[in-house]
C-alpha cells in the first residue's frame, strides 16, 4: 500500500504520541521550525530510527531535570544517572511506538530501532531536512521534538 | 504466585516491572536484556511466565517468542511493548504470545494479565 505522507503528518503523530505518553500538560512554544543539515541537542535526548515506507529519525531532547520530572509524573519515582538515561531511552521507545501506531492507521507501515540515548551537547547531521517543535511542559521546562527525514540514496 | 522472567532492554523498565510484579507477590527468577538472553534464561529457569519487550537489540521479542515456543509449546509469554499497532499484535500472537500490553502500562493491568495467564 502506498500512501503519501508529509513531514507535518509525522510531526503531528509524534506530538500526539508525546501528549499520550507524558501525563503533563504541554503547549508548543511556537510554530514548527525547519532544520537544515544538522541539529544540536543541548543536554540529553533520545534518537529512534524509523525504517520502512517512511525513513528518518525522531529525536526528543530536554534537560535532565525535565526528564526527571517526566519520570516522577509517570511513575512516581526520582531517577538520576544511568537509570535516568535508561528512562530517557524508554520514553523515546514509547513515543515512537505510539507514533508508529498512528502512522499505521494512516496506512504507513514502518518499524523502529531500539533507542539511542544522547548525553551532553550532541550534533546530529546527515539528514535531508527536518522539522523541530519546542514544547513547553507545565512547570517542567522545555522538550524538543525533532523529525529528520533521511537523505535519499 | 508466579515465577517470572522479565525481558526488556531498558534497565529502567526491568526495574519497574520487578517492582510491580514483586509487589503483587510474584517471584522474579531472572532478567534478560534481549531476546537471545531470554531464550537462554528460559532454558535455565523454566519460569511460569515471561514478560517480553519487542524492540530490542541482538534478537527482538517476536523472534524470542518463536524460539521459546519451539522449545516449550506451553510457554506463557506476555508481550510488554511500546509497539501497539495491529500488525505487531498479530505477529506476536501468531508467534505464540498469550497476551499483549502496550507501554506505558499501569500496575493493575500487568498484575491482572499475569493472573489471567497463570490460570489459563
Amino acid at each position: 500500500m502506498s500512501t503519501t505522507i508529509s513531514e507535518n503528518d509525522v510531526l503531528d503523530s509524534a506530538l500526539s504520541a508525546v501528549a499520550t505518553v507524558i501525563p503533563l500538560s504541554m503547549r508548543p512554544h511556537h510554530k514548527p521550525l525547519l532544520v537544515h543539515g544538522s541539529y544540536v541537542q543541548a543536554s540529553m535526548g533520545v534518537l529512534i530510527a524509523v525504517i520502512g515506507e517512511l525513513q528518518g529519525r525522531l529525536v526528543l531532547d530536554a534537560s535532565a531535570a525535565t526528564f526527571s520530572d517526566v519520570a516522577e509524573a509517570m511513575y512516581g519515582v526520582t531517577l538520576e544517572a544511568e537509570m535516568l538515561e535508561s528512562f530517557v531511552g524508554e520514553i523515546g521507545n514509547m513515543v515512537a511506538g505510539n507514533a508508529v501506531s498512528t502512522l499505521s492507521n494512516l496506512g504507513i507501515t514502518v518499524n523502529i530501532s531500539p533507542p539511542t540515548v544522547l548525553v551532553g551537547e550532541t550534533k546530529i547531521a546527515g539528514f535531508q531536512r527536518g522539522v523541530h517543535l519546542p514544547l513547553e511542559l507545565s512547570n517542567s521546562g522545555e522538550m524538543n521534538v525533532v523529525w529528520m527525514t533521511d537523505e535519499r540514496k | 504466585m508466579a515465577r517470572i522472567l522479565v525481558t526488556d532492554d531498558a534497565a529502567f523498565m526491568r526495574m519497574m516491572l520487578k517492582n510491580i510484579l514483586t509487589s503483587g507477590g510474584h517471584e522474579i527468577v531472572a532478567e534478560a536484556e534481549n531476546g537471545e538472553q531470554a531464550v537462554e534464561q528460559y532454558g535455565t529457569h523454566a519460569p511460569d511466565i515471561v514478560t517480553m519487550d519487542i524492540t530490542m537489540p541482538v534478537m527482538d521479542g517476536i523472534q524470542a517468542v518463536r524460539a521459546i515456543r519451539a522449545k516449550d509449546p506451553n510457554a506463557k509469554i506476555l508481550m510488554c511493548s511500546a509497539m501497539g499497532q495491529q500488525n505487531m499484535v498479530m505477529d506476536a500472537v501468531k508467534a505464540g504470545a498469550k497476551g499483549f500490553i502496550v507501554k506505558p502500562f499501569d500496575s493493575t493491568k500487568i498484575l491482572n494479565e499475569i493472573t489471567r495467564l497463570l490460570n489459563a
